[in-house]
């Protein structure tokens, strides 16, 4: 697959993704539900329940970096730990200071 | 998360350690595989939680991946049962007991008794072991409406009666009569005083009704004392008469003692048996036989009871003892004054019977005969006593 492939391909996953989210707010539906992205549920700062997620990308004390769809999550804080880890989703556990968003 | 945990516990977990590159890929097959790990924590290694079936599936993924994984530690039910080689017996040993405290739960073990005053409750309690409440027996066979209303009838002092049945104990609350308030005519009934006897009056104390003697007068038996009508210029006011009426009496005995008699005298012998009533069985801890009377020897029978209790709380645990006192007849030939000495006691027995609240014994003459074989005392006592007695007048309303 050579590189104006695969730009005409992201083009279109983009085009998709953004119908998806459209149809999604028209409905009045959440967009995790249609359009697939992740869902993050945050309590307070020291739990996030994570689904959508399709992996670790790195984990250490302080931050844990997790593949969300195109993008990237990262959280930053003190004595991060996975709670539990399942298909697509995950259970961050710890006292967070910050997430980012990467792309 | 409590449930969480305790099921992992029952399943097993093992905790191991995943060293080398690619920690984080391996988590991430992982997941991606289906095999659910938790706790997750990053040290110099990485730590992670999976339950006992699936780590020797994750040995594969761990040669994928590059990684090494050895176990920490291992957690849980199944690890426990395996450092004990009976594991057998263990196992039966738990069913006996689930299957024991099942049954158990089922019967009766505690009865308590609340609320008396003056019944007693060991008398209660035997009470109702006769009417079928009793420790050991299954709850579902307790007719709670039957045994309140034998209780009831057994014991007429009880007011009201409730039986409270919670888990294995059983508490029979019972609330007792109060004797009603004395409150004076109360049924308005129209009542003269004549007197109970003969007698010469010494006292008088008249508080309702129109005294028809006064002190010194001597008076029959039935004779009218106090009226309870009252005559006034214009009409005659009926009333009930109250008044204590004292009078000198008279009173005669005559008390026979035969001077040959039968004696029941101790022995000395006392026979103690005692049982055992354990979760409703009764075992025997000594093993004498219950004594019988014959020609010769007669038995007294006492009854103690000892309940095992925790926090005033009967546990299924009593010890009966029955304490057999042996006596012997024998025949006595009584002197003189031995008989006379009983004869006495007897009289003063039969008096002190006799005796109201407000009756005194002035004096008592006695003189004695033996004929027959028999000593027979007469006596004459001299009383002061209430011969006050109510006599009802009967008014036909218009």
């Amino acid at each position: 697959m050579n590189k104006a492939q695969r730009g005409i391909e992201k083009r279109q996953e983009k085009g998709n993704i953004r119908g998806l989210n459209k149809i999604a707010s028209v409905l009045q539906l959440p967009a995790a539900v249609i359009a697939g992205v992740a869902h993050m549920e945050v309590s307070g700062n020291h739990e996030v329940v994570l689904e959508g997620c399709g992996g670790i990308i790195e984990y250490t004390d302080d931050v844990v970096r997790v593949k969300t769809g195109k993008s990237i999550t990262k959280f930053s804080g003190k004595n991060l730990e996975i709670k539990c880890i399942q298909i697509d989703s995950l259970i961050i556990q710890g006292f967070i200071t910050a997430i980012e968003f990467q792309f | 998360m409590f449930v969480l945990n305790m099921i992992r516990w029952f399943v097993g977990y093992v905790v191991f350690t995943v060293e080398g590159n690619g920690q984080e890929r391996f988590v991430n097959l992982c997941a991606r595989f289906g095999y659910t790990i938790w706790n997750v924590r990053r040290k110099e290694y990485f730590f992670v939680s999976v339950s006992r079936t699936k780590y020797r599936m994750l040995k594969n993924l761990a040669k994928q991946t590059g990684v090494k994984i050895r176990i920490y530690k291992k957690h849980g039910l199944p690890f426990v049962m395996h450092k004990f080689p009976n594991l057998k017996g263990m196992l039966a040993g738990l069913v006996v007991f689930i299957v024991l405290l099942s049954f158990l739960s089922t019967r009766i073990w505690s009865i308590q008794v609340e609320g008396n005053q003056k019944l007693n409750s060991d008398l209660i309690l035997l009470t109702a072991e006769e009417i079928g409440l009793k420790e050991g027996m299954a709850r579902s066979k307790l007719d709670v409406l039957s045994v309140q209303n034998q209780l009831m009838m057994a014991y007429p002092e009880i007011a009201w009666i409730s039986l409270n049945t919670k888990g294995s104990s059983v508490t029979i609350r019972i609330g007792e009569k109060e004797d009603k308030p004395d409150i004076w005519n109360s049924d308005q009934k129209v009542m003269n005083i004549k007197a109970a006897r003969d007698g010469q009056i010494v006292r008088m104390e008249v508080t309702h009704g129109t005294p028809q003697v006064k002190v010194g007068d001597g008076v029959a038996e039935g004779q009218l004392l106090v009226s309870g009508i009252t005559e006034t210029e214009y009409t005659n006011l009926l009333t009930r008469a109250t008044a204590k009426i004292i009078a000198e009496t008279k009173h005669t005995y005559e008390i026979k003692v035969p001077l040959l008699q039968d004696e029941n005298i101790p022995t000395g012998n006392v026979i103690k048996r005692r049982a055992l009533k354990l979760f409703g069985f009764t075992v025997p801890i000594t093993f004498e036989v219950e004594p019988k009377d014959n020609d010769n020897l007669t038995y007294e029978k006492d009854l103690a009871i000892y309940r095992a209790k925790t926090n005033d709380v009967n546990l299924p645990a009593t010890v009966y003892e029955e304490t057999w006192t042996e006596y012997q007849v024998q025949q006595i030939q009584l002197t003189e004054e031995q008989a006379l000495q009983k004869a006495k006691e007897e009289l003063e027995k039969q008096q002190k019977e006799a005796l109201k609240e407000d009756d005194k014994v002035l004096s008592t003459d006695t003189t004695y005969t033996i004929e027959k074989g028999q000593l027979i005392l007469h006596a004459t006592s001299i009383w002061e006593e209430n011969i006050a007695q109510e006599s009802e007048i009967y008014v036909e309303q218009s």
